[in-house]
């Protein structure tokens, strides 16, 4: 059981640092990404010395300083777009090698109990979990769960450490919400 | 990659986190809480795989532990008041760092209590 773990860690670490790599070939060396990415971490200070400011100046001066923020805060948005259409190319090539990946695994792992889970996942996660293994043993888990997990830790952090992380979104639940202001 | 000749290693920046008197722009603070959150989630996992730890119980520890800590951080070290960047705070990490934590708990369990 403990192998598979390690297995499917493994192979999760493999194959971000391989599309990190990929996308290193098709998109981050190129001219029009470093380009764009250095506007961007420019507008973002920009911004964040507004706001730094904000907070101890008087009304008159505020009003004018908040357009200004305004202003940044569109460009922002743009060059943040641009960035994300520019990496498109490598996310199609990426998706792709992921799913054959993801079919490999489900053939080995049809049906195997990967390990014991020490907590009952809740409603939908069990679908999850519980993928492809008879029985009404809750604890009991599939491959799916464990590399859905890896991935999520692994790609995040792996992005992280290489500086390749995308922009977040300011709210990334709320998506949309402060723009009624 | 080009990166700014004043952009500071992650390991700095974690070294320097409890420092009271250092200066860190809100980027800074971010990596270094995304980190910090990180590093906790891992031990906490662990610490709970090797009790052998079951059902909700781990995954209050974990929330208790995380979101204290860095509640803890922000108000102690960074004295941070604004409420936006706080949640902001709180959010940083915060899947990656419960399913590092989930992780080493199932890794920890199965290794000694399976």
């Amino acid at each position: 059981m403990v192998q598979d773990i390690i297995f499917i860690l493994f192979l999760s670490v493999a194959s971000t640092l391989l599309s990190e790599g990929v996308s290193w070939l098709l998109v981050y060396r190129t001219d029009s990404y470093k380009k764009s990415k250095a506007n961007i971490d420019r507008l973002q200070a920009q911004l964040d010395k507004i706001k730094e400011q904000d907070s101890n100046t008087s009304t008159l001066l505020k009003k004018k300083q908040d357009k200004k923020g305004e202003k940044i805060e569109e460009a922002l948005k743009i060059a943040n777009k641009d960035l994300s259409l520019s990496k498109f190319k490598s996310m199609f090539f990426v998706a792709i090698s992921m799913i054959g990946l993801f079919s490999y695994l489900n053939r080995i792992f049809d049906g195997v109990v990967v390990c014991k889970l020490p907590f009952v996942p809740i409603g939908f996660l069990q679908n999850i979990s519980h993928r492809t293994i008879a029985g009404d043993d809750y604890t009991d888990c599939s491959m799916t769960f464990i590399y859905a997990m890896c991935s999520m830790f692994v790609r995040n952090n792996i992005q992280m450490i290489l500086g390749t992380a995308p922009p977040k979104s300011k709210n990334p639940f709320l998506g949309g919400m402060d723009e009624k202001k | 990659m080009s990166e700014s000749k004043d952009k500071k290693s992650q390991l700095f920046l974690l070294k320097n986190a409890f420092y009271k008197d250092y200066k860190f722009s809100n980027k800074e603070i971010l990596q270094n809480v995304h980190w910090l959150r990180h590093i906790i989630s891992i031990i906490v996992g662990i610490v709970m795989g090797v009790l052998s730890v079951t059902g909700y119980p781990g995954f209050i520890a974990y929330l208790v532990s995380t979101c204290g800590f860095v509640a803890f951080y922000y108000s102690k070290f960074l004295e941070i008041d604004e409420d936006e960047f706080k949640w902001e705070l709180l959010q940083e990490g915060f899947m990656s760092s419960l399913t590092l934590f989930a992780f080493s708990w199932i890794l920890l369990y199965n290794i000694l209590h399976v």
